[in-house]
């Protein structure tokens, strides 16, 4: 027999409800009269609700923050994903993005030969293209 | 937040925390958050800590619904077959055995907070009459007090349980 049945918890919570509804319906005097009376501070009371409470904020926010940078890392790994619909595709549209590269700005050895990368190598290209922010054209006439 | 509101919080924890014997300063924290996260949305005419104490209220029967629902396994072969196939059935939660230790348990319960007031047979109603299920007028009503009698009764049971579970009920 545990303490979280729900049978246990009907006549017990009907009763705990009706605690908290007095507790919530007392004057503020008689709830800091009875915390005097049990010999305990309301300032330190009121303290440690103030520590609790920052503890949460503290708490939210991290999580917050958490939840940010899940959605930006799952955003940008969507956006990292080549929208090729092949190899061929993949191939052309690395030639493009090459052949569109500034004048002054040199093609690497591996690059110069295209060809004879293998679709793995040109897909990794493309992605690495699009982390650093080069756009692809969408298609060949999209631009 | 005043210093009545802060005690005033704090025993709503510990309340919902000695009904589900959970850590008061756990249910808080956790209804503080997700006060902050926006989870729930509080009314403006809603005072902040009823608004609390119904979160908390919610969070404490929600965690007690996921043990509840964590039903038992019972394997069941064929018999005089050791070795055979076992067929795994979950174990019914409301069995007579079940039925009739919940009862012994609840009178249990009872008789434990009857006994925190032997001379007081006004409180001893007003209890079983909550227990019950009434409250309000018609609980009042019932016991034939007057708002005034009936109002200091309840207080004088609140403080009681207070003073003599002040860590909450321990398993």
């Amino acid at each position: 027999m545990t303490g979280t049945n729900k049978k246990e918890r009907q006549p017990l919570g009907r009763l705990v409800d009706a605690l908290v509804e007095d507790i919530l319906a007392a004057s503020d005097e008689e709830i800091l009269a009875e915390e005097a009376a049990a010999g305990a501070d309301p300032a330190k009371t009121a303290d440690a609700m103030q520590a609790l409470f920052e503890r949460s904020v503290l708490l939210s926010n991290k999580d917050k923050m958490r939840r940010a940078k899940a959605g930006a890392t799952a955003a940008r790994q969507v956006s990292v994903v080549p929208t090729v619909t092949g190899t061929a595709d993949a191939r052309e549209r690395l030639r493009r993005v090459l052949a569109s590269r500034p004048a002054d700005v040199p093609l690497t050895l591996a690059a110069r030969n295209e060809s004879e990368l293998s679709d793995e190598d040109v897909l990794g290209m493309l992605q690495d293209l699009e982390e650093l922010g080069i756009t692809l054209p969408a298609n060949k006439t999209g631009g | 937040m005043t210093r009545a509101q802060s005690i005033r919080l704090r025993r709503v924890a510990e309340k919902y925390a000695w009904l589900y014997r959970d850590d008061p300063e756990a249910l808080l924290q956790e209804a503080f958050c997700r006060a902050l996260a926006g989870e729930r949305h509080k009314p403006d005419h809603v005072d902040i800590v009823r608004f609390l104490a119904e979160a908390m209220r919610s969070i404490a029967n929600g965690e007690a619904q996921k043990q509840e629902n964590q039903a038992t396994i019972i394997p069941i072969g064929a018999p005089g077959d050791l070795n055979g196939p076992v067929i795994e059935l979950p174990e019914p939660s409301d069995g007579v055995e079940d039925r009739i230790m919940t009862a012994e348990h609840d009178e249990g319960i009872r008789q434990a907070l009857f006994a925190l007031f032997p001379d007081d047979p006004n409180a001893r109603d007003v209890i079983d009459g909550i227990m019950a299920g009434y409250d309000g007028e018609e609980l009042r009503a019932l016991t034939d007090l007057s708002p005034t009698q009936y109002a200091s009764t309840r207080r004088r049971i609140r403080r009681t349980i207070d003073r003599h579970y002040p860590n909450g009920r321990k398993p």
